[in-house]
């Protein structure tokens, strides 16, 4: 068994679904609409509702909800301590005091949101990958951020960077595995002590993993060299990028959707 | 096809050239096989090919274009195409399909034509039904049939492989010769870099590299008349030729006959 498995941060699963037929600049823009809805959220009726259209869109897109949860994982941490810090440094009635730590009504109300806020911008930013190819993606990216470059702001660049990026997500976990087992079995100890002997102990994990990761990087423009890359200039795409009516509809009702949320929030 | 006249390469900041001196010619058409021991040069041979790197000394022509020349790089590029040794380090996209389209994309082709490209590439190398896969689900030998497609939709006239067959298995190794097979049918030139010998079988000329120069160049039956040589060259013989050659010392196989399957078989079944 592997010891990062389950990890789908950034991995595309291919299917025939509505979604995944969108133009990816449509899914892009909708996933911002949809974040900055997340972020104005405050009534739990709201939550719930968000919530309903998550599942919704799971089924929608025929990505398991399952594997949306999985995707999330890696962020956990990340949300439990932003949640952690309201919850402790929120000033308010006191519900309950320890030496220099105290919990208020306040904090609960706001550590609850804060995770909910966190856990639901992850899970419906990870929709967007999920049902996006990395190259799709950054051919939306780059259609997107083409008017700056005029201004020169690196569009092609950007996107490239970001499509091997993702690309390679799923090889440098097996490789990190990979390096933690050999590491294991020569004896060493990364699961006792405190947190500094602990940064220590993943010292020998690390280095060959950048190595790795260097040599690999180098190998890669090698490649693409040898495959005539040389920039965005005089490229041409497989599937050109069209925007259809259904983005149109699909742009509209994440409009429609993001405004009834937010002003069911409002009035609750 | 190729021309090396004096070539030398020196990596930045080493003290003794990877080449020293190479002359080779290799004609349209030709499988060439490049073996050698580690170090001895053959991936820096390899990577001339392609224009990846430029002789320090000499000159490499391809097509009759001079590699050192910038101008020449693209042409060079879609007309010598490359395979690695590690197929997860020349995989760009995350789709079958995207990958293979990526050195298409890069020369500008129309949107139908690399469509074109694509279907044709992958059911030559047998990934057809994979097209939508993600790509970090395929096996090791799927993954360079992968590689080989992409390196094909370019439709080029020469397939330089570096060691492509190295870190596959058995199956997978089978599987990569038969599509050079097929390919060399077809006419297409192949330069294949190895150290193992059982896959050099098809090869039509073989040059041995030893040291950064070449050591010894001729046909299949010429390098097995040189089995003496084989330890000073760094090389491990098949078990085919050892097993001939053990029959031949106990005179059961005529000296003349060639260590392959089908001359054995005649020889010793007839």
């Amino acid at each position: 068994m592997k010891f990062l498995n389950h990890l789908t941060l950034g991995q595309y699963i291919p299917a025939d679904s509505p979604v995944h037929r969108l133009d990816p600049r449509c899914k892009i823009l909708s996933v911002v609409l949809l974040l900055a809805g997340i972020f104005m959220m405050k009534h739990p009726v709201a939550f719930i509702a968000w919530g309903i259209f998550l599942l919704f869109l799971s089924r929608f897109s025929r990505i398991p909800f399952r594997v949306v949860i999985q995707g999330a994982r890696p962020v956990i941490i990340l949300v439990l301590f932003t949640a952690g810090i309201h919850l402790f440094l929120t000033r308010g009635i006191t519900l309950w005091e320890w030496g220099p730590l105290s919990v208020t009504k306040e904090g609960v109300g706001m550590a609850f949101r804060m995770g909910l806020r966190l856990s639901f911008l992850v899970l419906f930013a990870g929709f967007l990958t999920l049902t996006t190819s990395p190259m799709e993606l950054s051919d939306g990216l780059e259609s997107l951020f083409r008017p700056f470059q005029r201004f020169g702001f690196p569009a092609h660049e950007m996107a490239m960077m970001m499509t091997i990026a993702l690309r390679f997500i799923p090889t440098l976990f097996d490789e990190t595995d990979r390096i933690l087992r050999a590491q294991l079995a020569r004896g060493a100890d990364l699961d006792h002590g405190g947190i500094l002997r602990r940064m220590k102990a993943f010292i020998p994990v690390l280095v060959p993993l950048f190595v790795i990761v260097f040599q690999r990087a180098e190998d890669l423009a090698q490649a693409m060299e040898a495959r005539c890359y040389r920039g965005g200039t005089g490229r041409s795409r497989m599937n050109p990028l069209r925007w259809k009516r259904t983005d149109t509809f699909a742009m509209a009702g994440t409009l429609v959707i993001v405004a009834i949320f937010v002003l069911m929030d409002l009035g609750a | 096809m190729f021309a090396l006249r004096g070539v030398s390469f020196t990596y930045p900041g080493a003290v003794t050239p990877a080449l020293g001196g190479v002359e080779l010619s290799i004609r349209n058409g030709e499988w060439v096989a490049l073996i050698g021991a580690n170090g001895s040069g053959k991936s820096t041979l390899a990577k001339l090919f392609n224009a990846l790197l430029i002789p320090t000394r000499g000159d490499c022509l391809v097509c009759g274009l001079k590699t050192d020349n910038e101008d020449n790089l693209w042409e060079i590029r879609r007309r010598v195409s490359m395979v690695f040794q590690n197929p997860d380090n020349q995989i760009v996209a995350s789709v079958v399909e995207e990958d293979v389209a990526f050195g298409p994309e890069n020369l500008g082709l129309p949107s139908s034509e690399i469509h074109e490209r694509v279907f044709d590439c992958l059911c030559l190398v047998g990934l057809e039904e994979k097209r939508r896969a993600p790509t970090y689900a395929l096996s090791g030998g799927q993954k360079q049939r992968l590689a080989i497609a992409g390196a094909l939709a370019m439709q080029p006239r020469c397939l330089v492989l570096d060691e492509a067959t190295a870190m596959l298995d058995p199956q997978g190794r089978e599987d990569v010769l038969k599509i050079l097979r097929d390919l060399h049918k077809r006419g297409m030139t192949l330069v294949q870099i190895t150290h193992r010998l059982d896959e050099i079988l098809d090869a039509t000329r073989v040059v041995v590299l030893g040291k950064g120069k070449i050591a010894w160049a001729g046909d299949l039956a010429g390098l097995f008349a040189m089995r003496d040589c084989f330890n000073e060259w760094g090389l491990e013989m098949p078990p085919l030729v050892r097993f001939s050659r053990k029959l031949q010392e106990r005179n059961l196989l005529p000296k003349a006959c060639l260590p392959f399957v089908k001359e054995l078989l005649e020889n010793l079944c007839p």
